[in-house]
């Protein structure tokens, strides 16, 4: 059960980091245009 | 091949289905060659050796590739034998560079067939084989590394395989499901809807880049269809072992391993010159478009999927050269070592990089002082000359493959930046085509980039025991004679 919980902590983990990612990626855009 | 058969008996494709069926009796036939001529390694009783463990690996992606190709040319989408093979190696080596013809024509079996080629591809043919057969085979960790695979999840490799196969397939659940709702959201029926999430997840997630349209991710015209791949591409982008640690709960691994920060340096690099060059220039003017439009190819370049948004000919017209130098370096870079990505990967530019470091510090301190550098991948790792040296020869194979490539593009008469920027493509394993990779073009280039996609894939070492076996075994004929 333990594991099962690490295990989708660890996905919503991943999949947080890659939305960050692309949020950081879009305001550097959004500060090189302006 | 058992599920494009299904897909295309679900679908009423009956041709395609006959298509699958003569494939898989051809193939079952050579199977059934094969073991009887390898009886004994399968029972245990001859040792695998590193050497033909290579050999197996780099030879096993020959034989599938012939093998794999059998469905194309049944389908009557690609001119030639050779067309063929160049997809099947395209999607093996999760390039996604694309000969067939009338894509947007062809039947929903032989999509799924090709979508689940990068997929396999992907993972690594042999971690496929060791996941599923039940039987314990002879040398089976030095095929897995001969297909560029080294990091052990577990200290079984078949578990190691099987881990690899288990985050894939929660990531097929969950990314599928995305893509498939976004689909509906954009005016796609369910059942086309799912079927485009689904080869849209495998291409992405496998940062193959094949899609099951001509006009790649730009059919869907749509920004959220746009940011769950770039999710999902970055994520298949990362390393088996990276995820694993992960789901184990070492999320710090997130920040401190060294292939992401690589990765997230040059990307960050990379992006951030692309978007004010090309806003400069007046290409994209707005954030949205010059997000949509640069970062997304930059990050596509980056993790080598292929996935392209703008026309083959706008990188040549609109990107300028700075542009097209750009989308090459990125290309060449890659994503992570063990992961579905090709490219001289983050770990080795991490590595050498720091080593650089290293040395300048070195000559900098006083003489007695001794220092020991030290990299962190999943655990920390003293950053030695030979690892640096490892990383660097790599890195030189990739450059002299790209050179070689290049060379060969502009002999037959395309102009430098197209041929650099397709060598890039099909070394780095990435996809994108500056409008070089066509059915017309010259079939010793078509053959090269075959072989390019292939070295890139197994990362040289297995394909050269393979060279130096052939040498070798011509060499004791000739002697013999």
């Amino acid at each position: 059960m333990r594991k099962r919980k690490s295990e989708v902590l660890g996905l919503l983990t991943e999949v947080l980091s890659a939305v960050l990612y692309c949020g950081v990626f879009f305001a550097l855009t959004l500060l090189a245009v302006r | 091949m058992v599920i494009p058969l299904v897909t295309s008996l679900a679908m009423s494709e009956w041709n395609p289905a006959l298509d699958f069926v003569i494939s898989i009796s051809v193939s079952t036939l050579v199977g059934c060659f094969l073991m009887t001529v390898g009886r004994k390694t399968r029972r245990g009783e001859v040792q695998v050796d590193w050497k033909y463990g290579y050999i197996i690996a780099a030879l096993s992606w020959i034989m599938l590739m012939f093998l794999c190709s059998i469905p194309y040319l049944l389908s009557g989408h690609t001119g030639s034998l050779l067309d063929g093979c160049f997809d099947v190696m395209s999607g093996f080596t999760t390039t996604g560079l694309v000969l067939t013809q009338d894509l947007d024509h062809i039947s929903t079996g032989l999509n799924m067939w090709r979508h689940m080629l990068t997929f396999v591809g992907g993972q690594g043919m042999v971690v496929l084989a060791l996941s599923f057969l039940g039987k314990h085979i002879g040398g089976a960790y030095k095929m897995y590394c001969g297909e560029g695979k080294d990091v052990k999840l577990l200290p079984n490799v078949k578990n190691t395989a099987q881990s690899i196969w288990k985050i894939s397939m929660i990531y097929l659940l969950v990314g599928t499901l995305a893509l498939w709702i976004c689909g509906m959201s954009i005016g796609l029926s369910p059942l086309p809807a799912f079927f485009h999430g689904l080869f849209m997840f495998e291409s992405a997630w496998s940062t193959g880049g094949f899609a099951p349209n001509t006009q790649n991710i730009m059919y869907y015209h749509s920004f959220s269809f746009e940011i769950i791949t770039i999710i999902l591409f970055v994520l298949g982008s990362l390393n088996f072992g990276l995820h694993y640690a992960i789901w184990q709960g070492k999320k710090k691994e997130m920040v401190k391993n060294i292939e992401v920060q690589s990765f997230f340096i040059t990307s960050f690099l990379i992006s951030a010159f692309a978007v004010l060059k090309l806003s400069q220039t007046g290409v994209y003017t707005n954030a949205v478009s010059s997000f949509r439009r640069v970062v997304y190819n930059v990050l596509s370049a980056h993790t080598t999927t292929g996935f392209g948004n703008v026309y083959a000919r706008q990188f040549a017209n609109e990107w300028g050269d700075f542009g097209i130098l750009l989308m090459v370096i990125a290309m060449l870079i890659g994503g992570s070592a063990c992961s579905t990505a090709g490219g001289f990967k983050g770990l080795r530019v991490g590595i050498v990089f720091k080593g650089i470091v290293a040395d300048i510090k070195k000559i900098l301190s006083p003489e007695r002082n001794i220092r020991v550098e030290k990299y962190h991948h999943i655990k920390d790792y003293v950053l030695d000359d030979p690892t640096v040296k490892a990383s660097a020869l790599i890195i030189v194979c990739y450059m002299v493959l790209f050179a070689i490539t290049t060379l060969l593009g502009t002999f037959y008469g395309y102009p430098l930046a197209d041929s650099a920027f397709e060598a890039a493509s099909v070394s780095g394993n990435v996809g994108l085509s500056i409008g070089v990779t066509a059915a017309s073009m010259p079939a010793v280039l078509k053959i090269q980039y075959i072989l390019a996609m292939y070295l890139g894939r197994l990362e040289f070492i297995s394909v050269f025991a393979l060279f130096g076996f052939v040498i070798g075994g011509v060499k004791k004929l000739c002697v013999k004679h």
